[in-house]
């Protein structure tokens, strides 16, 4: 089979694998076009009768949107950033540094992860409730940006470097922090751009939280505004769905556009690698 | 050209400050390691004491308590986990969550790999798909189990149509006890794939390429480059992965919350959402945390064979 | 080399924890002294503007900062617990009625008889005695209501025209007999259908009720589900559903909605509160509300409400504040917002009713609770109605899905459901002690 042929194949695998698992994504967004009647029908039809982008405006109107993007966009932004420099350098220390106890202080940090957070839900909301820091920035944030999931995964690539290239950087004379700094991060960069994603998505949809911490628009994020379309009278689909469209897509054009650090391999000197 | 091991010099020595002189103590190397790592790990461990190890311990004191959120507290001792002994509704929704957990975690796990091998071709094209199959896991659950419940509807959703072009006539789904769980399975396959498809992707980046022409040079075809070269080095993502997917499945709460409320009858309640409806529902914040922490302890079991079985199977360059 | 370590390590670490300190003090959101907190909730923009109006009027009268926290309709019980737990609950707190019972016996909010008693002002004989009733658990008052409706039946005129059936009385209820040929005559063309509730004690409730049955004992000591009342009932309803098919297939019971049913244009009656009249304005049909049909105790429904209350830890030097703000939201003025409004009923005679036409028959709400024409019946529940409604919502819709016998289904639920109500005695138990 050449080149040519193959890769032609595998384009057209991907197409076809991404068309049958987008199906429920694409009636999401058909749904959102649709007339409010049409929407909220008992028997649901897929394709709109007829085609209402005003809906767009519409979703926009009925809530701060736009503040709402932005509120999500510093929390969710707040939360990555504090858990991917505090996890990075806690990593390291798990994966290369001999200290006494590491085994045990890593056993709690993976043991935080198996407790739902529901069950943390209120300890947590009373100590931020202490801090002063209900209805705030500090309050949104910090809670959520320490959790052990980012020690975890970076920890697991850390292990996974060849210790060959700190040797050499030791040889060369650097400390760890130089180590650390311009031998492991780089080559790390696509697990902590890993973990940068899944953490930003995870917060960006973040719903309890911000609901029981934000009291006003100020700090309210989308997730929560998503719910001002599911009152109690029922729900409005093609609304909820536009919003729910509207809000998704900054997070795929951010991952796009961030590709290149996700596929960027090893590139030392010595070891080739494409 | 195979990957050369650096040695370092052996034997290095390091000349020793005349100990007597001195009034500061020497630092050896354990030491040194000791307080780096304690620095390295200072920013995190405050956060994480602070704000995600408190709340855990607060959760385990309050397993010891009988109290209502809004009356004093009173001591309960293990009178709580007693009662969970003879609590059906909690061991069925531990049976209902282990099936949900063993059912889906590999089935994501293959997908997941199957995608990301498909996609680590390094061609171009391929960069856009990579970024809308990642839309699943992005959006948010509440538009997308809105959409799910759609497609399972029992008359006229899509997937029972699509059945019946088939000829096959489709189950109730989300309303028939045998299959709700099937249901919210594959609707979580869908909705979680893109997790581990995006780990393994940035495994497979970290794989040298000179590992695979070593394997074709030495003639090896493709399946055996997969199963020599491929899983070896892909094995820390994958455990990972396998790691933290049993330890989320285990906690599944809001596709099941939105989809089916636990029903029909209790056939999708799950351990979160008895331990959510414990807490607050029915104001037994004690009962609920004793929930958790038997549901920790499972958790920790599978989590530790887990680490075992890594000794055996999983490859760290070390 | 300790020594860059240190430092690098040290000042990123500064740093983090100076913008926390700076944040969190400049941030510092702490109730300001002397404003008026009060939170309901509120999900659409619709719901907003009637709170916002709220709050301009309580500051007209009370002359200080009025601070509302509006928290969508599915969150606010848990938010709820989060502020009362953490004692950063608002001055005076919505409580939907359902629930009352359940915060009152846990000692959430404050019994309210001392202010009322102390205050004459108040007028309490003036909001509705249902009203009262669904705020008030174990004799005392635990809230202040402020909205309170029966369930009614809305009927499609144009199906009903089609047919050549006349519009049923706008005042008299008609009996069970009637309401069950009309519903299977409705239903003979194909996609047709002369029914639509909700599977679910909600609605359930109001047919028991009709009955002379309940879902507790007069005593609330135990089940009266199968009592041959409640029996009764439940084999009326549920027979419409399987036996007479006078209903739309259930497709899924999470979301199964009787007012897109009706929506739909399909459907001859519909089971629902008056609170969705906003939202059948939008119907493409003429449609209008009779009073719910009347079985052997008469047309009974439930009738349901909410109110505002004061949470148990309120300071005594914020009770007098507390107190004006809850009268001020429950007081006429604030009431006739409310009912224009148009969204649900106010609590008080005085207030106007929330129900003008279109269509013309909406003014009987305000009759059926003032006790002029047809009745009602407060919704009774324990102190654990969440379990007691998830137990019951679990297994009855096997009934209606056809799936068991109603019979079957009440027995597999009777001995559970027993254990609930002994629950709910401990639970009054467990409340009276803690006051003395």
């Amino acid at each position: 089979m050449t080149t040519e042929v193959k890769r032609r194949l595998i384009v057209f695998a991907c197409f076809l694998v991404t068309a049958v698992t987008l199906i429920p994504i694409v009636m999401m967004v058909l749904v959102a076009f649709q007339s409010d009647a049409e929407s909220m029908a008992a028997r649901p039809s897929f394709w709109p009768s007829s085609w209402h982008p005003e809906n767009l405006t519409r979703a926009f109107d009925l809530v701060p949107l736009g503040r709402y993007l932005l509120n999500t966009v510093i929390f969710a932004a707040g939360t990555t950033l504090l858990e991917t420099v505090t996890a990075a350098l806690a990593a390291y220390a798990f994966a290369r540094l001999e200290f006494r106890g590491r085994g045990w202080l890593f056993g709690i940090y993976l043991a935080t992860l198996m407790v739902p957070t529901q069950v943390t839900l209120i300890p947590q909301f009373v100590l931020v409730a202490k801090l002063h820091g209900i209805d705030t920035w500090p309050g949104m944030i910090l809670p959520h940006a320490f959790t052990a999931l980012g020690v975890f995964l970076l920890r697991q690539f850390f292990l996974g470097i060849p210790r060959d290239y700190e040797e050499a950087a030791r040889l060369d004379g650097a400390n760890r922090w130089q180590t650390f700094t311009r031998v492991i991060l780089p080559l790390a960069v696509p697990a902590v751009a890993t973990l940068a994603v899944f953490k930003f998505i995870s917060q960006w949809n973040n719903l309890l939280w911000p609901l029981v911490i934000s009291n006003s628009d100020a700090t309210r994020t989308v997730a929560v505004g998503l719910q001002v379309f599911q009152d109690s009278n029922g729900t409005q689909w093609n609304l909820l769905l536009m919003a729910a469209t509207i809000t998704t897509l900054p997070l795929i054009v951010i991952f796009f556009l961030t590709q290149r650090w996700f596929v960027r391999g090893i590139t030392m000197s010595g070891l080739g690698g494409r | 050209m195979t990957v050369q091991t650096m040695t370092g010099p052996s034997g290095t020595s390091r000349s020793s400050p005349s100990a007597p002189t001195r009034a500061r103590p020497r630092w050896r190397d354990r030491d040194k390691q000791t307080l780096a790592a304690w620095l390295f790990l200072l920013p995190s461990l405050i956060g994480f004491a602070l704000f995600t190890a408190g709340p855990v311990l607060a959760a385990g004191v309050i397993s010891l308590l009988d109290w209502n959120l809004f009356s004093p507290p009173s001591f309960a001792g293990v009178r709580n986990f007693v009662r969970l002994a003879d609590d059906s509704t909690f061991w069925s929704a531990l049976g209902n969550t282990a099936y949900f957990t063993f059912a889906s975690v590999p089935l994501t796990m293959l997908v997941s790999l199957a995608l990301a091998l498909l996609l680590n071709q390094g061609l171009r094209q391929v960069a856009v798909f990579r970024s809308l199959l990642l839309l699943p896991y992005a959006t948010i659950t509440v538009a997308v189990a809105f959409v799910w419940i759609w497609l399972y509807i029992p008359q006229d959703g899509l997937v029972n149509s699509a059945l019946s072009v088939v000829g096959i006539q489709g189950p109730a789904w989300l309303i028939s006890d045998a299959w709700a769980m099937p249901a919210l399975i594959a609707m979580s396959v869908w909705k979680g794939f893109g997790f581990g498809m995006v780990v393994f992707l940035a495994g497979l980046q970290a794989i040298p390429q000179q590992l695979y022409e070593a394997a074709t040079i030495d003639g090896t075809g493709p399946w055996q480059r997969f199963r020599h070269v491929t899983l070896p080095m892909l094995s820390p993502s994958v455990f990972f992965v396998v790691v933290t997917s049993v330890i989320a499945s285990f906690q599944v709460f809001d596709q099941a919350l939105i989809m089916t409320e636990g029903g029909p009858g209790s056939s999708t309640t799950t351990l979160v959402m008895y331990i959510y409806r414990t807490a607050f529902q029915n104001y037994d914040q004690g009962y609920a945390a004793a929930e958790s922490l038997v549901l920790f302890g499972f958790i920790v079991v599978i989590t530790a064979v887990q680490f075992r079985l890594q000794r055996k199977l999983v490859h760290y360059d070390n | 080399m300790s020594h860059t370590l240190s430092r690098r390590a040290l000042l990123g670490w500064a740093a983090v924890g100076g913008m926390g300190a700076a944040g969190l003090l400049s941030g510092c959101s702490s109730r300001p002294a002397g404003a008026a907190t009060w939170s309901i909730w509120s999900t659409s923009a619709a719901e907003g503007q009637v709170w916002a109006d709220f709050s301009r009027y309580v500051e007209q009268q009370l002359g200080v900062r009025s601070i509302p926290t509006l928290t969508p309709t599915d969150g606010y019980p848990t938010k709820l617990d989060l502020q009362l737990v953490s004692g950063t609950a608002s001055l005076v707190t919505g409580v939907l009625g359902w629930l009352l019972p359940t915060y009152a016996a846990r000692g959430a909010h404050r019994p309210l008889d001392d202010l009322i008693a102390g205050d004459p002002d108040f007028d309490v004989k003036d909001f509705y005695p249902t009203g009262r009733d669904i705020c008030s658990f174990d004799g005392r008052t635990y809230a202040i209501p402020f909205d309170v409706a029966p369930t009614v039946l809305y009927y499609n005129k144009s199906i009903l025209d089609a047919h050549g059936i006349p519009p049923p009385s706008p005042t008299e209820p008609m009996s069970w007999t009637r309401f069950r040929e009309l519903a299977i005559e409705l239903s003979q063309p194909a996609d047709q259908y002369g029914f639509t509730c909700a599977p679910q004690i909600d609605d359930l409730v109001s047919w028991i009720y009709c009955a002379g049955g309940d879902v507790l004992n007069p005593d609330a000591t135990a089940s009266a589900l199968d009592a041959p009342e409640a029996m009764a009932a439940l084999e009326f309803v549920i027979g419409l559903f399987t036996r007479d098919r006078a209903a739309p297939p259930i497709r899924n019971l999470v979301t199964e909605n009787p007012l897109a049913n009706f929506l739909q244009g399909n459907v001859a009656f519909m089971q629902n509160g008056p609170w969705q009249v906003v939202n059948a304005r939008k119907a493409k049909f003429d449609w209008d509300v009779v009073p719910f049909p009347a079985g052997p105790a008469g047309s009974t429904p439930r009738v349901s409400g909410s109110g505002f209350a004061i949470p148990a830890g309120t300071a005594e030097e914020d009770l007098p504040l507390a107190w004006s703000l809850l009268k001020t939201l429950t007081s006429t003025g604030a009431l006739n917002i409310y009912a224009r409004a148009g969204r649900n009923n106010p609590a008080r005679r005085t207030a106007g009713s929330a129900f003008r036409p279109p269509p013309d028959n909406l003014g009987i709400v305000a009759r059926i609770l003032a006790g002029e024409l047809a009745g009602g019946h407060p919704y009774r529940v324990t102190t654990n109605w969440y379990q007691v409604r998830l137990l019951l919502n679990q297994e009855l819709p096997r009934a209606f899905l056809g799936q068991v016998s109603v019979r079957e289904a009440v027995d597999a639920v009777t001995p559970r459901l027993n254990v609930l109500i002994r629950q709910h005695q401990d639970n009054v138990r467990l409340a009276e002690q803690r006051r003395r």
